[in-house]
């Protein structure tokens, strides 16, 4: 392992680590040149199902394989395995060395590289276009649980962001293994564990601030929302450094609104057909992202489930770097409402009542398996949400009257309203006699 | 001078305590959904508080005239400093900017000397007691401007109270009094000893000066300690003949503690 600027926050999750997988010992034992940050990646991952592959086109429903990472020197191989065979393979440096990428029509630079802690990977990248537009990308790879990895990125085109997320949960190597590679991965899954919970360990506010500090507020938002990690005992000191650090207000509201899920409805919508339909979508009253998405995929405003169809990844974000598989995959746009919750529902138009979404107040102890993604509470599974909510005393759940009565609410009475009694008014009195005669005082005038 | 009136004023800011105690247990456990730990979801938009303290009637002479106030320091075994009473206000600020709040005050002051006569006794020997009574309920709408900043909004979600803040503010309204003596009293004519009960009430405009200081110790809790003083007067009754106006001044120390939403 060469990466040795591990910062002090990060100590901690390498004492775990180590205890869980005997990291960083096994990683230098089995791949002593592998960055510890890609330990926990190498293998095979594939998507999980999304609600909007209901709309997916026919003639696209095609099997997108899987995506592996093999090691390679410091950094590690992506390929794109379908059919047991690989269609596509490419480096991934993360070491911040700028390198020229060329797709679509468009030239310019790609730049990758590890934070410090080697917890997130910094993607930057500026292309122009034939049609001169300059296109400017920042996003985040990370890894919010210890079997999915996320990658969320921030489009710039003209000025405006628009976010874009995509999920990747662990799948078996077998692919991989098929086509006769192995992964260089530390041998036995106790140390892929580690590795995987280092990684994974809680985001900090450090993490926030470097965050901020390298890519587009959109995308720590984003980061932020997909993650969806309460900050644990946030409090002054947290909001104030910050603060200090420069880290844009947005980024903020999405960590209060994420550690106060009771208090804030963080509506991290997934844009999808569904909510940005003919009625222009369901937007809350506090937005503090854009509440018409800017298509880079299009060239001019349109709702964004189009290009989430359409498969971006040309001419625009995603062009080049990862290659086609990852260039074309199913990028979600994403926007982060943040709401007051007062009871986080919505009753929509012609579509009746709505409970709180899912997924809002952190996914610890989520897991995605076999394309369902399911949490504590609530399973996700081809598109259909259920959630046990997030109600106090108990879930409960309808069924259709037959008849039923409605139970009245009887109110207490009897209660008195205590009454004061009141000082007797003083009363000039008729200034009567006492009987008594006075005399000057000893010693006075 | 028999101090049996301070008991009385006694009361006042223990009655301030023990509101303000049910304040905070009532609103402390209702906090947790407007803010986290040392910060609120949004600024405060208003504070109410209530202050308890002393009362200190300025009691002015006549200025040539003998006044109200100098006959009762002449003849009755009252100083200046036996008008010392208690004092309570209620105030309730709505923020008008980061720095100024607008205030709705209303105040009630007591003080209840008990005195004899200064010069005469009873042919008994026994003193001749009576007691003076005066309060006054200052009602005033004002302004009041903090010297710095009360807190820091970070993004649109958070806003961190600053931990002390100095104000100042000007207030005017109305203030009512009541002055009373009642008790025994020598018709210098006779000498005979005669009870009676001179009351005297009115109101009269008044302006208030104010400076104090704010320490916030919760999110939703301040300390206040604050001075005022208030200038009135206002014509007597008939019970009083040939007096100028009563002065309704006086100087008020209070500390209180203050509830902000």
């Amino acid at each position: 392992m060469t990466r040795t600027n591990i910062s002090k926050g990060t100590l901690a999750g390498l004492v775990a680590a180590v205890a869980l997988g005997g990291l960083p010992g096994a990683v230098d034992a089995q791949e002593p040149n592998t960055r510890l940050g890609w330990q926990a990646y190498l293998g095979c991952w594939a998507r999980p199902a999304n609600p909007v592959e209901v709309d997916r086109p026919e003639e696209e429903a095609t099997d997108d394989g899987v995506l592996c990472f093999v090691a390679s020197g410091e950094d590690v191989e992506m390929l794109t395995i379908v059919d047991g065979a690989i269609t596509h393979r490419e480096p991934f440096p993360a070491d911040g060395q700028p390198r020229m990428v060329e797709q679509d029509g468009c030239t310019g630079t790609e730049t990758s590289r590890f934070s410090d802690d080697q917890r997130r990977i910094y993607v930057t990248s500026e292309a122009t276009c034939q049609d001169g537009a300059l296109r400017r990308s920042t996003g985040i790879i990370s890894m919010p649980g210890p079997s999915e990895w996320l990658d969320v990125r921030a489009m710039e085109v003209d000025g405006r962001a628009t976010a874009w997320a995509q999920w990747y949960q662990r799948t078996s190597d077998s692919p991989l293994r098929d086509v006769g590679l192995q992964t260089g991965e530390l041998e036995g899954p106790a140390a892929l564990r580690g590795a995987a919970a280092y990684l994974s360990s809680q985001i900090t506010i450090d993490d926030v601030i470097d965050a901020s500090h390298n890519v587009h507020p959109e995308a720590v938002s984003a980061w932020l929302a997909q993650a969806g990690r309460a900050f644990a005992r946030l409090d002054a000191d947290d909001l104030i450094r910050l603060d200090d650090a420069g880290v844009p207000g947005s980024v903020i509201d999405v960590v209060v609104a994420i550690s106060f899920p009771d208090r804030f409805a963080l509506n991290r919508e997934d844009v999808y057909a569904e909510d940005y339909g003919a009625a222009g979508g369901v937007r809350a009253a506090r937005t503090i992202w854009v509440d018409r998405m800017y298509s880079p995929f299009y060239s001019g405003y349109g709702y964004g489930y189009y290009p989430y169809r359409s498969y971006y990844g040309w001419g625009g974000y995603g062009w080049g770097g990862y290659g086609s598989w990852y260039g074309g995959g199913y990028y979600r746009p994403v926007v982060v409402d943040v709401t007051p919750r007062s009871g986080g529902g919505r009753v929509v138009a012609g579509r009746g009542y709505r409970g709180p979404r899912t997924g809002m107040s952190g996914n610890q102890g989520g897991s995605r398996s076999g394309g369902a993604w399911t949490r504590s509470g609530g399973s996700r599974t081809g598109g259909s949400v259920s959630s046990g909510g997030s109600s106090s005393g108990g879930s409960r759940s309808a069924r259709p009257r037959r008849g039923g009565s409605v139970e009245g609410v009887s109110g207490s009475s009897g209660s008195s309203r205590p009454t004061a009694s009141s000082r007797p008014a003083a009363s000039r009195s008729s200034g009567s006699s006492t009987g008594r005669t006075a005399r000057p005082r000893r010693g006075g005038k | 001078m028999i101090g049996l009136g301070r008991t009385g004023n006694r009361t006042l800011p223990g009655l301030v305590a023990a509101m303000a105690l049910l304040g905070l247990t009532g609103v402390e456990q209702l906090s947790a959904q407007s803010g986290g730990s040392g910060f609120l979801f949004s600024s405060p938009r208003a504070a109410f508080t209530l202050k308890g303290g002393l009362h200190l009637p300025r009691a002015a002479s006549g200025n040539g005239t003998q006044s109200l106030w100098d006959l009762t320091r002449e003849e009755l075994t009252v100083e200046n400093r036996d008008l010392t009473g208690g004092s309570i206000i209620a105030e309730l600020a709505v923020r008008a900017n980061e720095r100024f709040d607008v205030t709705f005050a209303f105040g009630y002051s007591l003080t209840e000397p008990h005195s004899e006569m200064r010069d005469w006794v009873g042919t008994d020997d026994l003193p001749i007691e009576q007691v003076t009574s005066f309060s006054t309920k200052p009602l005033t709408i004002g302004v009041k401007a903090y010297l710095r900043e009360r807190g820091r909004s970070i993004g649109s979600l958070a806003w961190i109270p600053r931990t002390w803040n100095p104000y100042v503010g000007v207030a005017g309204g109305v203030v009512s009094y009541r002055f009373n003596q009642y008790g025994e009293f020598v018709d210098y004519e006779t000498y005979d000893i005669f009870r009676d009960n001179y009351l005297s009430e009115g109101r009269a405009p008044t302006v208030h000066f104010i400076g104090g200081m704010d320490f916030s110790v919760s999110r939703h809790f301040l300390l206040v300690g604050e001075a005022r003083y208030g200038l009135a007067s206002a014509p007597l009754d008939s019970d009083f003949v040939g007096f100028p106006d009563l002065d309704l001044a006086g100087f008020q120390v209070t500390g209180g503690i203050t509830l902000r939403f």
